[in-house]
């Protein structure tokens, strides 16, 4: 005999109370570990994504669309620019470097992205296999789209037309992999880069001259702070061009998405609050339900503290079922909705990094249980025992 | 082995019990009698340690059971064994657990093992992981004595513990007492109304209502 066979056996008397308090607040927990790794992985993975990239010009259109189009290779670009844009901001003296986008066609999902070599430095990736690309018609592997297709080093690939899955197959845009990147969790992961002249081959023939080229946009660093304030006006002094930039409309995003994740940490703390009344009232129905167990074992010997101790380690327990369940469904959920976006060749939303949502669910579990039985262990403790007995 | 001051309780205004000094050997078992109202449970929590007497004290082997700073719980545990009338086993435990559960309580794990055999030799050998819901009243009752005794306490109470019993049952459950009683080493103290028990121990203290 000890406390914790003592309480346990104790939960099993009235399994349905213990299971409501369990689920309602597990369900919280659940819902808690949801959002904080939705949102922590959502901010850095964008921030991450951006980093590097002071402004991107592309074509007139929506600025935020463009921004997720070529930084983030989520949406569809706003359109097309001379190649002679990359000229000019190259010249431009407030810009440190200048890369060039150049999308359209996909491979399973995957997007082909023309570009110079700079681009991979730009994300800090490395090579894991090969090398990088040397000439038209050579492709580099992200890592994620080298382990979904199961393309290597020597494989060839067949681009097909469109940015979604499903498009017709270019018959001459027959790629040579020379390498695969290894993985950096970042945007890179999920692209086949080429060299920018693929693009013009696959889709204008070598015959057009280099003054009728175009590219989907480029990614621009400033050469100093004082280029934030300058640049953009300058860009969009052009009407066929614009200038966006990732911070801000990221920033614009997230002031709308933000509701979303706003309501649905409300909604957590919410089922929390209400599994802290749920708690509160099985323990002290439990308290009067138990009122001559719990005169016997203070006749047996059991002092105040030891009576209110096996009423907080019944909370605990409780408590710490609950944060099981949490974890599990809300670590399930992430995994779910991961596998989703995945298929999706989105963000990456990763149940293996739970290890922020720990420490937040765990005080929340603790602090509940300890809320929840505070008074109720306190009344078990200063119960009069003689009088109790004597009631029957 | 027992002895008290006479002893007076009180709730507010209401003299509930009017006792007269006791003095007990270790084998002068003893049997608390009176009408209803006469303060017999209020004694015997009394001298179980768990109610403070409003005039008056109680010693254990010279020892106050109620000292100003208050006694331990596991002092009080280890020394006093009680049958209360009601039994109160706990539902949740079986009977097994119920009797080691006063080991645990009282600090004295090295006493658990003592249990099943304790519990075996009261004829419930094959009832030790039968929850008291299973049992019968009878048994439910030689589970309780089990519990009380299982410390090795000086002092065993019990409350009315044949009242609700026909004759054979009485007599027998007395028997168990006894026998517990001499088992632990202790002193057996009975609270009683039932008038068949008297004639078996060798003190008797009659209580009168209070005035």
């Amino acid at each position: 005999m000890n406390s914790l066979r003592l309480v346990f056996s104790q939960l099993r008397r009235r399994p349905l109370q213990t299971a409501l308090g369990v689920i309602l607040l597990g369900l919280g927990i659940a819902t808690l570990v949801f959002v904080i790794l939705v949102q922590g992985q959502l901010a850095r993975q964008l921030e991450r994504d951006a980093r590097n990239v002071d402004l991107v010009v592309g074509a007139k259109g929506s600025p935020l669309q463009l921004v997720l189009s070529a930084v983030y290779q989520v949406d569809v670009p706003t359109g097309n620019v001379p190649l002679a844009t990359l000229e000019q901001l190259r010249r431009n003296r407030l810009v440190a470097q200048a890369i060039p986008l150049s999308m359209g066609d996909s491979f399973r999902g995957f997007r082909i992205v023309g570009t110079e070599r700079a681009y991979v430095e730009l994300h800090d990736a490395k090579l894991a296999a090969g090398t990088l690309w040397e000439q038209p018609m050579q492709a580099v592997l992200g890592a994620e789209v080298a382990r979904v297709s199961g393309l290597g080093v020597g494989s060839t690939l067949f681009g097909t037309h469109g940015l979604a899955e499903g498009g017709a197959v270019h018959e001459d845009a027959k790629y040579q992999v020379v390498g695969v990147l290894a993985p950096t969790r970042a945007v890179i992961d999920r692209l086949v880069l080429t060299d920018v002249a693929s693009v013009w081959h696959v889709h204008e023939g070598e015959s057009v001259d280099d003054a009728e080229r175009e590219i989907t946009a480029v990614i621009v660093r400033y050469a100093s702070p004082m280029a934030a304030a300058i640049m953009p006006r300058q860009v969009n002094a052009d009407s066929r061009q614009m200038a966006a930039s990732p911070a801000n409309e990221i920033a614009r995003l997230f002031a709308v998405v933000g509701v979303g994740i706003d309501t649905m940490r409300a909604f957590a703390w919410i089922l929390v609050g209400s599994s802290l009344l749920t708690l509160f009232v099985t323990l002290f129905n439990a308290l009067e339900e138990r009122r001559y167990d719990i005169a016997i074992m203070r006749l047996l010997g059991a002092g105040r503290a030891r009576i209110a101790w096996l009423m907080m380690l019944e909370a605990w327990l409780l408590a710490g079922m609950a944060l099981l369940l949490g974890l599990v469904v809300g670590l399930g959920a992430v995994a779910l909705v991961g596998r989703w976006l995945a298929a999706a060749r989105a963000f990456t939303l990763s149940a293996a990094e739970f290890a922020p949502a720990l420490a937040t669910t765990l005080l929340v579990a603790l602090a509940v249980a300890t809320l929840a039985a505070v008074l109720p262990a306190w009344r078990a403790s200063r119960m009069h025992v003689a009088r109790t007995l004597a009631q029957g | 082995m027992l002895s008290t001051d006479p002893i007076v309780h009180r709730y507010g205004d209401a003299t509930v019990l009017r006792a007269p000094a006791i003095e007990l050997r270790d084998d002068e078992h003893c049997v608390l009698t009176g009408p209803s109202g006469s303060g017999k449970s209020t004694l015997l929590h009394i001298l179980a340690g768990i109610l403070r007497p409003s005039e008056g004290t109680v010693r254990i082997d010279g020892d106050n059971l109620y000292p100003a700073a208050g006694r331990d719980d596991r002092w009080r545990g280890q020394r006093i064994g009680v049958v209360p009338q009601k039994l109160h086993l706990l539902a949740s435990l079986s009977a097994l657990e119920n009797v080691t559960l006063a080991c645990f309580l009282a600090g004295r794990a090295e006493h658990a093992g003592t249990a099943a055999p304790l519990l075996a030799d009261l004829g419930l050998g094959d009832k030790l992981g039968v929850r008291p819901e299973d049992l019968s009243l009878g048994e439910q009752q030689r589970v309780a004595i089990a519990r009380a005794i299982v410390n090795r306490p000086r002092l065993l109470l019990a409350d009315e513990p044949s009242s609700s019993l026909d004759d054979d049952n009485a007599r027998r459950a007395l028997d168990l007492l006894f026998q517990a009683a001499k088992r632990a080493g202790a002193l057996l103290v009975v609270a009683t109304h039932d008038a068949r028990t008297r004639g078996r121990f060798r003190r008797e203290i009659e209580l009168t209502r209070p005035a």
